[in-house]
């Protein structure tokens, strides 16, 4: 029990350790989104993604790698969206937030984003700077309502608002509508040691965190019907289902506080920073008042309450294979089935993730690199030749030669099992997934934009 | 009677006047014929690609020129020249991407470094055309040198075939490559003319050099060929790289590195690589 309750401790401390910044915004001024647009699609720490089916000890199901790969393809949104390579798993990375998004003019500061703004879908534009808080999507299956005014009850109706009034997309299929839900639900909150079941404070908690536990559930001294617990219920995923006004402008839904270190910012259109900024908030908004010491230990509680296990994991080969691997198994059924619109929408983004693994390894004209060219060549022409098998399977199916796409989808498979992948980790060293790599290559374009004055 | 394999007796090519020369070389044409062999096939591909080297020389050298002027336009503080002279360089480089790629990766990566803020050519784009600045004396300098070598190099180096449709088909899977960060001449904002240019080059190196061969023995091939081709240059052909749509783009230039890789044998060539050391 101890050495678990050590190596847990390891692993939050590694996962602290790990998490690194690597932003890095879009600089030319002729591609589809705005010059300064900061997607951090560069950073070498993303968010765990933890799912249900598999912390359960099963395999996600079909359903549930549809649902990724269709929430990572640029296919399913429409206008710039699309052009510019962004899915839904653009703002919420790995079923998570983004809390460095910035898309000037969209944007009101990182992490925010008016989704009803000028530049996705025109039709959708009601003239108002209005951004909202990118939000963090594990555990949404305990958090209906949706939107962040709680306007929409349903899980696959917001969905299908997201992509087809926000982002313009096409009205998606029944069946992809089903599997982006099937895959949202599936994202499951990071355990986190300091909760009990029920939602209290367990044996770890230190007198701060007591102290603060205390004063959430503790009746606001002017409305005693109210305090934080009455609306972020401890037993109930700290929500409460309904939307209340909390002096923000306006109505809006309890967002859950779990896992909610990772959530930054915090508010419905991301005000703060920090939890003594939300604190203050409250405190001021409804007269709590608060001693710094009564601050400090709300404070010291919501960090506790809003912690997680290994909350970032380092990006790399192993994790990019498989998550590519997943996304490609539901080829297994789509080939057999001749189901050419799953087809053609695996091929793509299959094709387009390995195109985005090769540029991870960088090419002969990258001078910031030092050795292990060979490795680096081999790597890229391995991932190359996939993404032509993947194209082929496509152009197959297309074509209705199913016995070809699945011979080729087979040789596909066999390649993808050991071959390529011993291939590619061999030139992991030398790729952008090493931090010392990604700093030199990285340092040397900044350096690069500054002296054209594109950066700061 | 001399029962030795025509295939393998090299004295039956060697006659000693014009008549026997005549009639011997046209037995050892049968019986090449006999062997498999096709007469004429690589005979075809290495005058296209000699013809090719050609337009290579032509490229290159505009480019070189190109380059001179722009570094005499930037002492002399033509700021408007020497953006212009930039632009004209990439033109001729571009196009000769299908043989740098392929034949001198080293200079390919000193001329055309990314990214790299001291050499190169997008070294002088980020001075030029971001910080409107002519003082890359040394680096233009530098560039003068590299394409003075790379002019010596596309006259010495022996032309492949196979080299040369492993260039065409490096260029066409890096054409597909997403520029949702402006592409590789971003700071100019010239990416577009560079993607123009590659399919320019390609196009130049499939004609000039695989195309006869190719329509001569399976028409549909060149057909398709340059189908794809004509298909890519409309794709480029927008006013602007927002309007280029990538997820076409990307799908249309995949799907022709496939037909070269499989036009490959029947232009007695191995399927073309993807990098330079692959093979």
């Amino acid at each position: 029990m101890r050495l678990g309750m050590i190596a847990a401790i390891i692993i939050v401390l590694l996962g602290a350790k790990l998490r690194v910044g690597n932003a890095f915004p879009l600089s030319g001024d002729q591609n589809v989104l705005p010059p300064g647009t900061e997607l951090n699609e560069e950073a070498l720490d993303k968010p765990r993604e933890l799912f249900r089916s598999e912390a359960l000890g099963g395999a996600k199901s079909y359903l549930v790698n549809l649902g990724d790969l269709a929430f990572n393809s640029n296919l399913i949104l429409g206008g710039p969206a699309r052009r510019a390579g962004m899915s839904c798993g653009t703002c919420h990375v790995n079923g998570a937030g983004n809390g460095k998004l910035y898309i000037p003019g969209m944007s009101t500061r990182p992490g925010n984003f008016d989704t009803t703004g000028p530049l996705f879908n025109p039709k959708a534009h009601n003239n108002a700077r209005d951004p909202v808080r990118i939000p963090s999507l594990r555990g949404a299956r305990f958090l209906a309502p949706y939107g962040n005014d709680g306007r929409i009850a349903s899980l696959r109706d917001f969905v299908r608002n997201v992509v087809v009034n926000e982002f313009d997309g096409p009205e998606p299929s029944p069946a992809i509508l089903d599997a982006i839900v099937a895959y949202i639900e599936d994202i499951d909150f990071l355990p986190n040691l300091n909760l009990t079941a029920g939602g209290r404070l367990g044996a770890r908690a230190n007198d701060a965190q007591r102290r603060g536990e205390a004063l959430f559930f503790k009746p606001f001294p002017h409305n005693p019907e109210l305090s934080c617990a009455a609306c972020h219920i401890p037993s109930s995923g700290f929500v409460d289902h309904r939307q209340h006004s909390v002096g923000s402008g306006g109505l809006f839904k309890t967002p859950t506080l779990i896992n909610a270190n990772f959530n930054t910012p915090y508010f419905h259109d991301g005000r703060y920073d920090t939890y003594d900024q939300v604190v203050g908030h409250f405190d001021r908004t409804f007269e709590l008042g608060l001693l710094s010491q009564d601050r400090a230990d709300l404070v010291a509680y919501l960090q506790a309450t809003g912690d997680g296990l290994m909350p970032y994991e380092r990006d790399g080969v192993t994790a990019q294979l498989k998550e590519i691997n997943d996304f490609a198994s539901v080829l297994d059924a789509a080939i057999p089935a001749q189901n050419n619109d799953v087809i053609a929408l695996a091929v793509h983004t299959i094709s387009g993730e390995l195109r985005d693994l090769v540029e991870q390894f960088p090419g002969v004209k990258d001078t910031t690199v030092e050795g292990g060219v060979a490795e680096r060549l081999a790597a890229r022409t391995a991932l190359k030749n996939l993404v032509l098998m993947v194209r082929l399977i496509g152009v197959d199916a297309a074509a209705g030669r199913y016995d070809g796409a699945a011979a080729e989808y087979q040789n596909y498979r066999k390649l993808t099992f050991a071959a390529v992948p011993i291939v590619v980790k061999k030139a992991q060293p030398w790729s952008l997934f090493n931090p010392a790599v990604h700093k030199a290559h990285f340092d040397e374009l900044r350096k690069l934009l500054q002296s054209a004055q594109k950066l700061p | 009677m001399n029962l030795t394999h025509p295939c393998r007796s090299p004295a039956a090519r060697r006659p000693r006047s014009v008549s026997r020369w005549a009639s011997v070389l046209t037995i050892a044409v049968l019986w090449a014929a006999l062997c498999g062999m096709k007469p004429g096939l690589a005979a075809t591909l290495d005058d296209g690609a000699e013809q090719y080297r050609s337009h290579l020389i032509a490229d290159v050298d505009r480019t070189l020129a190109s380059v001179r002027a722009l570094a005499s336009r930037a002492a002399a503080g033509d700021l408007a020249g020497a953006k212009q002279a930039w632009i004209e360089a990439r033109v001729g480089w571009e196009r000769s991407e299908v043989f740098t790629s392929a034949f001198v990766p080293e200079l390919d990566r000193d001329i055309d470094a990314w990214p790299n803020g001291v050499i190169g050519f997008h070294a002088i784009e980020a001075k030029l055309f971001g910080a409107n600045r002519t003082d890359f004396e040394n680096e233009a300098n530098g560039l003068v040198r590299n394409l003075s070598e790379l002019s010596a190099r596309v006259r010495s180096t022996p032309l492949t075939p196979q080299g040369l449709l492993d260039g065409i088909v490096r260029l066409a899977y890096e054409l597909g490559e997403s520029k949702v960060d402006g592409g590789e001449s971003r700071v100019s904002g010239t990416s577009l003319n560079d993607m123009r240019n590659n399919v320019d080059g390609i196009e130049l190196a499939w004609r000039t050099i695989f195309a006869a061969t190719a329509e001569s023995r399976d028409r549909q091939v060149d057909v398709g060929m340059r189908r794809s081709i004509e298909e890519l240059k409309a794709m480029v052909d927008v006013g602007e790289l927002r309007r280029v749509d990538p997820d076409r783009l990307r799908i249309a230039t995949e799907e022709l590195v496939l037909k070269l890789q499989n036009a490959a044998p029947l232009l007695d060539l191995k399927k073309p690589t993807l990098e330079a050391d692959a093979r």
